[in-house]
Order: structure tokens, then sequence, then C-alpha cells
């Protein structure tokens, strides 16, 4: 990958990592550490990295980097702190239903929200999924089948969906 | 006998189940004498296993979901949310929901809220990502320092004796006559003197000194020698003078012009090694003629910039400013046409 593809990526995914950074951690300023580190890591891997191959590269690096951030701040025992600070989704009410939407993607297992984000905001196929989060294409389907069935029952519990 | 002292040993037996008939009995009788010794049922009783149950098995199991036929009509519901399905097990979802109750509508259309859209979430830091190519400078610039050095080296009558001479102080008296200073002598431009000495007025009057013609007088103290040698009488100062280039009287030359300077891709860089090969001359350290600005940049050019040689060549019995001349280092050329 050349510098000028490298900064194209920076232009084309960074609010796409950003993004699957905040859904995860929700927490802005933990998100842009994790932006930053995995575009720190492309970069020094960039040499090696295919051009075509860099936005799958950035997700598996920044999804890496999400996990362990989770592992740290769990262990810290700040995350909780984090959720309700930084993303006020805890305590405001959601009346539209992607607001419950995400309220509920918090309720998932990690491997499955990266799945879900994956699929609904980034549009990747299962096989595209499973390179990410390192499965096979058949774990990805069967782990978003558990999510919308998951999803769903969150919004009929709230009576979201009545 | 059991004792107070010794009833533990035989009560632990007795407790495993361990102790003999015999002394079953013997304890037995001993603890009826003795009831404060007996240790409590409910103390003997056996500890119970609390029961813990894990209760997400089913996330751990991993079953691969069954073909569509084989699929329950939940999950045939989610498959075509998911837009998985070929067109035809699209249409029989559609009509299974068109032909059943409301509940399974319902679902169907349930299920079709549980997509999340993305949330428009600009990073606002990609400045601080992006990248510059880098450009390495440092050879070029290096190779022209070089180029530079060598320019001001070789701007000197080549036929000159000891080529270190022009960056020592050289002494020179000025009440000398200038009987050896014809007009054979060849003119090379002075690049610098310097001098502490007030009767030494400036660098024009030191040139036209040494050139024996028609002198400006210098603050009046000279005078014409109707001989052509020199009449200067600057009084009888001897002046350190560090002077680059100057006139050497041919009777002084003992030196074949330089010609050619070539130094070899593969030759050692190790200075005591770097050689000047002058054309049917002996050979000279490199050393001992480069200044050492110039000799590091010689190195520096030849080692870390791997140019394959540094190369000088110029015109015969001309110094560069008069001559032709031609310095390649590298892919970086100096000429003169």
């Amino acid at each position: 990958m050349t510098v000028k593809e490298y900064n194209n990526a920076v232009d084309l995914y960074s609010d796409g990592i950003y993004r699957f950074a905040v859904k995860h951690l929700k927490n802005k300023m933990l998100a842009d550490d994790v932006v930053q580190e995995t575009f720190a890591k492309v970069w020094q891997k960039h040499e090696n990295i295919e051009g075509a191959k860099v936005k799958s590269y950035l997700f598996t690096t920044a999804y890496t980097s999400i996990l362990d951030v989770i592992k740290k701040e769990n262990r810290s025992g700040d995350m909780e702190n984090v959720d309700q600070q930084e993303m006020g989704s805890s305590h405001t009410p959601n009346f539209d239903i992607q607001g419950h939407l995400d309220d509920a993607l918090n309720t998932l297992p990690e491997v499955q929200k990266s799945a879900v984000l994956l699929r609904d905001y980034e549009g990747y196929s299962y096989e595209e999924i499973a390179d990410i989060l390192e499965l096979n294409a058949s774990q990805v389907k069967v782990y978003i089948f558990r999510a919308r069935k998951s999803l769903k029952a969150y919004l009929k519990r709230i009576d979201i969906l009545v | 006998m059991i004792t107070r002292e010794n009833y533990e040993l035989f009560y632990m037996d007795y407790l495993e189940g361990d102790l003999a008939p015999d002394l079953v009995k013997e304890l037995e009788a001993f603890l009826v004498l003795h009831p404060d010794l007996k240790v409590e049922d409910d103390f003997l009783a056996p500890i119970q296993g609390e029961e813990i149950i894990y209760d997400k098995k089913d996330d751990l199991k991993f079953e691969a979901l069954p073909a569509f036929e084989a699929m329950k009509k939940e999950d045939q519901i989610i498959a075509y949310h998911e837009g998985i399905l070929t067109p035809a097990q699209e249409k029989e979802v559609l009509a299974w929901v068109k032909a059943n109750s409301a509940q399974d509508k319902k679902e169907f259309e349930d299920y079709k809220k549980v997509y999340l859209t993305a949330p428009v979430l600009n990073y606002g830091n990609k400045k601080q990502l992006k990248r510059r190519g880098t450009i390495v400078m440092w050879p070029m610039l290096t190779a022209a320092a070089a180029s530079v050095a060598l320019l001001f080296f070789f701007n000197v009558d080549q036929s000159e004796g000891p080529t270190h001479a022009f960056y020592q102080p050289k002494t020179i008296d000025v009440n000398l006559p200038e009987t050896t200073l014809t007009q054979e002598d060849e003119e090379l431009p002075i690049l610098s003197i310097s001098t502490d000495n007030p009767l030494v007025a400036d660098a024009t009057d030191l040139k036209t000194l040494t050139k024996g013609k028609t002198k400006k007088e210098p603050k009046g103290t000279t005078q014409a020698n109707p001989s052509g040698t020199s009449t200067d009488t600057i009084t009888k100062v001897t002046t350190q003078i560090p002077i680059k280039n100057t006139t050497i009287p041919f009777e002084e030359r003992n030196i074949t012009p330089r010609t050619e300077i070539s130094i070899p891709k593969e030759t050692d860089l190790n200075p005591s090694r770097n050689v000047v090969a002058n054309k049917g001359m002996q050979e000279t350290k490199m050393e001992d003629i480069l200044p050492p600005l110039m000799n590091y940049a010689v190195q520096k050019v030849s080692q870390k910039a791997s140019i394959s040689a540094v190369e000088l060549k110029k015109e015969e019995n001309k110094s560069l400013f008069k001559g032709k001349f031609n310095i390649k280092i590298g892919r970086l050329e100096l000429s003169k046409k």
C-alpha cells in the first residue's frame, strides 16, 4: 500500500472505524484512541498490506484494539461509568427505535455485537465479517441470527414491539 | 483405656468407621459418661455442594443453520431480511407470511425493525492520521556540499607545491624584492586573504603586489622599481596572511598539473587508502590534500548514498575557474563548458 493509498484509507474508513469503536466502547475518547492505534499499526505495516485489503485489515486491527480496551476497562471497572457519562444512553429515554436498538446492542456479547455492526453499518458479507473477526462464515451467520433474535426480544421486552 | 486425654484418637476412627468393634462399645460408654465431649450431629452431616448452573450453554454450542427447507419459520424470516435467500425462497417466505395469522405477519414486520442504521459520526482527527511520503534529501545535499567543497579545493593553480599549504597560514615577507614575479605567472583569482596587519590595506593591493606590474601604491608607501623587480617599500613588516590563491612562479613549480581525479566505487573508504590518482604523477593520499570537510563529504556521499564514484575532470593546466571542468558525484553533475 502506498502512502497515497494509506491517506485515502484514512479519508474513507476512519469514520467507520471510529463509529465501530464508539458503538463498542461508548466513549469517544477511547474510540479516538482506538482509531489512532489502528491506523498507527496499519501504517507500520503499510508496505506489506495490499491496497484492496486495507479496509478489512483496519477493522480487524480495530476489533482487536477494542477488545483490549474492553478487557482493560472492565478490569479497572470504568466501563460502566463511561457508559453513563459519555453516551448518556442508560438514563436518557430513547423515543426512536434506533436509540433502543443501540441499547439492545449493548446487551449482546461482543462478538455478536461486532458481527451486527459490521453487517449493518459497513454492509460486509458473512465471509468478510468472518475474515475480520477470525471466525468462519457459518459461525458469523449463527451469531447474526442469534443477535437478531436477541434484539427483537429486547425491543419486545421494553414494549417497543407490541 | 479411653480417657479424656486420648479419646480424640479413638473418636476420629469411630467417626470414620475404622474403630474396632470392642473399642466402639468402650468409646460409646465413655461418651455416655462424658456427654460434653460428644460432637454435634449437624457438624457431622456431609457438606452439600451448592448447585451452580451455567445458563449460557446454548451460546457456546455451535450448530450451523440448516438448509432453508429445514429451517424454522423464524429463521426463514431472519434469512429473508438478511437478504441471503434466493428469489424462489423469498417468494416462499412471503407466501407463508401472507397465508398465516396476523401474529406471523407481525413477527415478520418486527424482524424488519431490528436492523441498525449507521449514524453520521465523523472522525475529526483525520489530518493527524495522514502521513507524508519521505523524500530523502540528504544524499543530494551531501553531494552538493561535496561539489562545492571540490570546486573551492580545485580553484587553485594545480602546479603549486604541497597541496595542504593553502589552508596553512603562510608567511610572506612583503618586503621581498619581486624578482621572481613575472608576467609569465598565471593570474588566479584570490578567494580570501585575511590579515591582521593594518598596514596591508586590502586584498586588491596584495594582488597587485604579487603581480609585479604597475602597482597601486598602498597608502603611498611603495614606489616603482625600474628594474621590474619589486620596489615595494612597505616597510619591514612580516605579515601572517593565510592565502588560498596566489601566484607561484614557474620556477618553483615542479608538479605536473592534475588532470583527472577519480575515486572508483570499490575504493575502500578508509581515508588512509583514499588516493588521488594523478596521471603520470606520484600518488597523493586523499587526507593530505582534501580539507577535512570535503573529505568528510566525499566519504559520506560514497558511503551512505552508494554513489558509484566521485569524478572530476578538468582542462589541463587550468584552474577550475579558468578552464573547463566537469564534476560528477553520483547523478549530480557540475560542469563548466
